[in-house]
């Protein structure tokens, strides 16, 4: 019996301490009580704007992406940050988007993310309200804005807006005009007494000499599917593989809707019956493309200019000799028209994304942050790191230290380990030592060479639905 | 003297162990052969010429995931996690599960039908992080911890076996003047380990392997359990697929662009199973006898 009260009496306080929690989840999180979520600045959103300082000590949220880097190292930018700017950074490492996407939803979002990879989403999430237009504040960006010239700006502009025109996020400086070129065994092409290409003809023989002397043999490795396997070719063709100002019609066209992209996939697809493609191009993971490499099976590929250094080591043991190099010339279907030269935009499409968590004060103060860091003394700092920690002056100019990553030591410690690396634009005397000298120099010889024109322009939701049609 | 009788060997006999044989293979050979991969020099692994046997054996892929402080944090995290939550889930389980095996329980048929209704509903991710997030576990233990504490359906399998132990163990118990908390712990847990290793089983291989928890609710890297880390660094390749393929190859080189080391890979991966590998035989036998638990009995 009186275990039977005991029990009864405490189903009740279970009862109702279940309708308590209840009746206090209706009033929702408001209570200090609660504590810091994320999302919320440390400090109540009025303290920054009390008293009118600046300089007075505001909190923000940062999201940083995980990418390369699974260890991010938060703490030299934090102590920059407090130090020169009296942020006090709370950082939130996001390691997909399913966890951002959660945060958006549930109004949880940080006050900024410190550097985001995924245009589309961000313009979502603009069209939702969630962020703040830098359009209104570039008066505040003068360093910033002096990385771009006009040209390239309204270009970055038009591309990375909203189709309500506004910009809703900072985007990085692409250092480089052109980056990827065509890249060849070049001891094989000795051996094979052949010159470098200049045509898709001699590609084909080249690649037919090839496969004859080694009938196991794949000529063309590929790597990330048939979309980019078709960039070189695309270009040899003059066409692309979505919209482009045709520079033989100097129309706007869709490139798979023409006759030139016909002929492309006629000849793409010679290639690949006579054996001289990876049968897997479409599906091949990168370990099956670096399988290609190190079996020393391939002769050539349309790639980034860094890639011969990579290729030259993995492919050491099949081939001793192996001598892998990029070279500006780009090969034509069209002789009597000359070759076309890759172009990249003026800006890569990442950068800092500017939340509506934020206070108009605290915005304000992390402008100043973006605003030195693209400065000269902003740019060493995020590209080089520290004095003393990371590189010493030499002639007046920065190196890196022994014992961090360059061209020169493979095997130092890369600076993002040390919780640095380039925000925003790598600095030119970080590019020389990190092993983006190559991107440089191409971009020289390519420069004033006829190129594809860009199509600025930015496509509503509904339109950028009906676009998926098509491409299917 | 009385010959032994050998024993016939039917051709039912040999299908089975034909078809063990093959089981054993399907599953042992992914695990040797990641075994290889991890001892073998990345020149091998990239030639993809490594079977079940490392070429050129090399610790080098060990020593670089041990040296950078990730990988063993991240494994510590693990172990610690694992530790804590199944101690919280065997114990709010056993306890709940036995009381609600007895009939005199107040209201016992209401909180059965209560806990049955979380195995078909729950309140979705947002609700439930938002609750995980107004409670103050965000990034912490916690959160990974006490959401999931009491599991179902392991509920109603212990409490099943629970009530099939025979009522007159724990009268015997009472009249010598034990209470209930005596009765449980001295009587009926220890009659009950077959039960309980199988149940703490489960939720230890649950929290070992789980990541989702970890990467909805944890803000800070080095909180994150091995398993999310390993997702970090397999999907990587996956991630440079998919930016490559929208278009993107410039963000998929600038991001992931240096190739990874496969070796490296398969060493963190084959650290993530090899401590289920070291319990497993030491628990095995509960989990033989156990793996009728809750069944009908005679």
């Amino acid at each position: 019996m009186k275990k039977r009260v005991i029990a009864t009496v405490l189903t009740c306080i279970l009862f109702v301490s279940l309708i308590a929690g209840c009746s206090n989840a209706a009033e929702g999180p408001t209570s200090a009580a609660a504590g810091t979520a994320p999302g919320q600045s440390a400090e109540t959103p009025g303290t920054a704007s009390q008293g009118n300082d600046a300089k007075e000590e505001i909190a923000l949220t940062i999201a940083s992406i995980i990418g390369k880097d699974i260890a991010p190292n938060h703490e030299p930018v934090t102590r920059l940050l407090k130090e020169k700017f009296n942020i006090k950074a709370e950082w939130t490492d996001i390691s997909t988007d399913e966890q951002l996407n959660l945060l958006f939803s549930t109004g949880q979002y940080p006050d900024l993310i410190w550097n985001y990879n995924g245009e589309g989403t961000i313009k979502r999430w603009a069209t939702q309200g969630y962020l703040y237009s830098i359009d209104e504040y570039m008066d505040h960006l003068p360093n910033y804005r002096a990385l771009f010239s006009d040209e390239e700006w309204n270009t970055t502009h038009t591309y990375a807006s909203n189709a309500d025109g506004k910009l809703y996020y900072v985007p990085t400086k692409n250092y480089r005009s052109a980056a990827e070129a065509w890249m060849y065994r070049m001891n094989i092409l000795k051996e094979l007494d052949k010159e470098i290409p200049a045509t898709t003809d001699e590609l084909y023989d080249l690649l037919k000499a090839y496969k004859e002397k080694y009938p196991d043999s794949i000529p063309i490795a590929n790597r990330w599917g048939f979309s980019n396997f078709l960039k070189g070719f695309a270009l040899a063709f003059r066409t692309g593989t979505s919209f482009l100002y045709d520079p033989d019609s100097s129309q706007l066209e869709y490139g798979p809707a023409t006759d030139k992209f016909r002929e492309m996939l006629i000849y793409v697809s010679k290639l690949y019956a006579e054996g001289l493609v990876d049968p897997e191009l479409q599906t091949a993971t990168d370990t099956q493309w670096e399988e290609v490499y190190a079996n020393g099976l391939n002769v050539l590929e349309y790639s980034y200019t860094n890639r011969p250094v990579w290729a030259n080591n993995v492919m050491k043991d099949a081939d001793p000799d192996a001598d892998w190099q990029w070279t500006s010339q780009y090969v034509t279907a069209y002789p009597e028209k000359g070759e076309l030269v890759p172009k990249e935009l003026p800006y890569q499409p990442w950068g800092s994304v500017l939340t509506k968590a934020m206070t108009e004060e605290e915005l304000q103060r992390f402008l100043e942050v973006i605003d030195w860091s693209c400065s000269e003394e902003g740019q060493r700092w995020f590209s080089m790191g520290e004095e003393g920690i990371t590189y010493e002056m030499a002639d007046g100019k920065p190196v890196f230290k022994d014992d961090i990553y360059s061209v020169t030591n493979p095997d130092g410690k890369e600076i993002a380990e040390l919780g640095y690396g380039y925000y925003l634009i790598r600095s030119r005397e970080s590019l020389e030592q990190t092993g983006y000298a190559d991107d440089l120099a191409l971009s020289k010889e390519v420069e004033g060479k006829p190129y594809r024109a860009f199509v600025s322009y930015a496509l509503t939701e509904d339109q950028e639905k009906e676009l998926i049609d098509p491409e299917t | 003297m009385r010959r032994r009788k050998r024993k016939k060997i039917e051709a039912m006999d040999i299908i089975c162990y034909a078809a063990a044989l093959i089981v054993v293979v399907i599953t042992l050979y992914p695990v040797l052969h990641l075994m290889a991969l991890s001892f073998s020099s990345s020149g091998a692994v990239s030639k993809n010429t490594v079977s079940i046997w490392p070429k050129e054996f090399t610790l080098q892929a060990y020593r670089q995931v041990l040296s950078t402080g990730t990988v063993p944090n991240s494994f510590i995290n693990s172990i610690v996690y694992t530790a804590i939550g199944t101690a919280i889930n065997m114990l709010f389980t056993s306890t709940m599960a036995y009381a609600l095996s007895k009939a005199q329980l107040p209201f016992r048929s209401f909180f059965t039908k209560l806990v049955l209704l979380t195995m078909y509903l729950s309140g979705g991710m947002i609700p439930t992080f938002l609750l995980v997030n107004a409670l103050g576990l965000y990034d912490s233990i916690w959160a990974l911890v006490l959401p999931g504490a009491v599991s179902t359906y392991n509920l109603i399998v212990l409490r099943s076996f629970f009530a099939a132990m025979p009522v007159e163990l724990e009268e015997s118990a009472r009249l010598d003047g034990a209470n209930d908390i005596t009765v449980f712990w001295r009587i009926v847990l220890p009659l009950s380990k077959a039960g309980l290793a199988t149940i703490a089983l489960f939720y230890l291989v649950g929290h070992w392997n789980s990541f989702y928890s970890a990467m909805i609710y944890l803000r800070s890297a080095d909180k994150y359990p091995l398993q999310l880390v390993l997702r970090n660094i397999v999907i990587q390749g996956q991630m440079a697929n998919e930016l490559a393929a929208a278009g993107q190859a410039s963000a998929a080189e600038s991001m992931y662009g240096q190739v990874s080391v496969n070796s490296i890979k398969y060493a963190t991966l084959f650290l993530s199973i090899v401590p289920m590998m070291f319990i497993y035989p030491f628990i095995q036998k509960y989990f033989v006898k156990g793996v009728m638990i809750g069944s009908l009995k005679g």
